[in-house]
């Protein structure tokens, strides 16, 4: 079966768009990926500031203070995680729509003639909602360093 | 729908080699665009590898600091995992131009096919891309295997 991120009717219509046209929406996807890269970078290095600055005021035995910005910091990474979702669904249509740009580009279907079993990486989703619990379901860096967000304010609260 | 050996087998030789001559081409754009892919997937691997060591010294002395390494360790996931997604399906491509080549070379020097002999071409390397498309989207194996090795330079 091919997996459902292909047969989605803008994906399907881009097949069949010109050359120029297909330029003309490369670009306009690219602008607009750009746009949502930018205010995810600002969100991240907001956060990262809010850490740094936790992390000075823990240095300086201000533990309260440090307590606060860890507070911020956790609800912000919230905060970023719909539009880390947004930023990968974007950034897979344009990095689709790129590769469909290549002239000699084949549909799954192509190949899902001659074998069923490949694999389509995060492609294979059935649904946007689907790509959204993937993102949230991975493994997270924090997870992978051991780092529990909310007990790490509780730890610097005690400390 | 009649199996693609079936339907190249009753082209003319003309026709099969030019068909041939297309294939090449459009197997060399993939096997360029794969190669910049990897390259793209190298880079930020080594990004986030340094990223997460890097948190993993600062979990040591200062968690709110290695926490900030974390946010941009977040990202830099996002655009692996992004590319190696894009990747599967240059691959799936670039396969798919590969085989067509064979296929037609194969019936211009007159080789028998039966029905399996499409899926047991080169197993070999399609079993590599196959294996290397299912690892590159397989999260918890690839971050556990980073996890392995960020614990071994800690110890």
């Amino acid at each position: 079966m091919i997996p459902w991120f292909f047969t989605r009717d803008e994906i399907q219509s881009f097949a069949n768009l010109s050359l120029k046209k297909k330029s003309k929406k490369l670009d306009e996807l690219s602008e607009q990926l750009q746009m949502t890269e930018n205010l995810l970078r600002d969100r991240i290095k907001q956060s990262r500031d809010m850490a740094e600055k936790a992390a000075r005021r823990l240095k300086r035995g201000e533990h309260e203070a440090s307590k606060d910005l860890l507070n911020s910091f956790s609800s912000h990474i919230a905060s970023t995680q719909p539009l880390m979702n947004t930023y990968v669904a974007r950034k897979l249509e344009f990095s689709l729509f790129e590769i469909m740009g290549i002239e000699g580009f084949e549909f799954p279907s192509a190949l899902l003639e001659l074998r069923n079993d490949i694999n389509f990486g995060l492609f294979a989703v059935n649904s946007m909602d689907e790509l959204e619990r993937l993102l949230m379901a991975e493994s997270d860096p924090f997870e992978q360093l051991g780092i529990d967000i909310e007990e790490s304010i509780v730890n610097d609260d005690s400390a | 729908m009649k199996p693609i050996y079936e339907r190249l087998g009753k082209m003319s030789n003309k026709k099969l080699q030019k068909m041939a001559d297309v294939h090449q081409k459009n197997l060399l754009r993939f096997v360029e665009m794969r190669k910049a892919t990897t390259r793209i997937i190298d880079e930020k691997q080594k990004k986030y590898k340094k990223c997460m060591l890097d948190a993993v010294k600062d979990m040591k002395s200062n968690v709110p600091k290695a926490l900030g390494g974390g946010m941009r360790a977040r990202l830099l996931k996002a655009d692996i995992t992004v590319a190696m997604s894009s990747r599967s399906v240059i691959r799936m491509n670039e396969f798919y131009h590969r085989m067509m080549i064979i296929l037609i070379e194969d019936i211009l020097l007159g080789v028998n096919y039966n029905p399996d002999r499409v899926n047991n071409l080169i197993p070999q390397e399609f079993s590599d891309l196959i294996s290397s498309s299912i690892s590159g989207t397989n999260f918890s194996q690839f971050l556990t295997k980073l996890k392995d090795e960020i614990e071994e330079v800690g110890q």
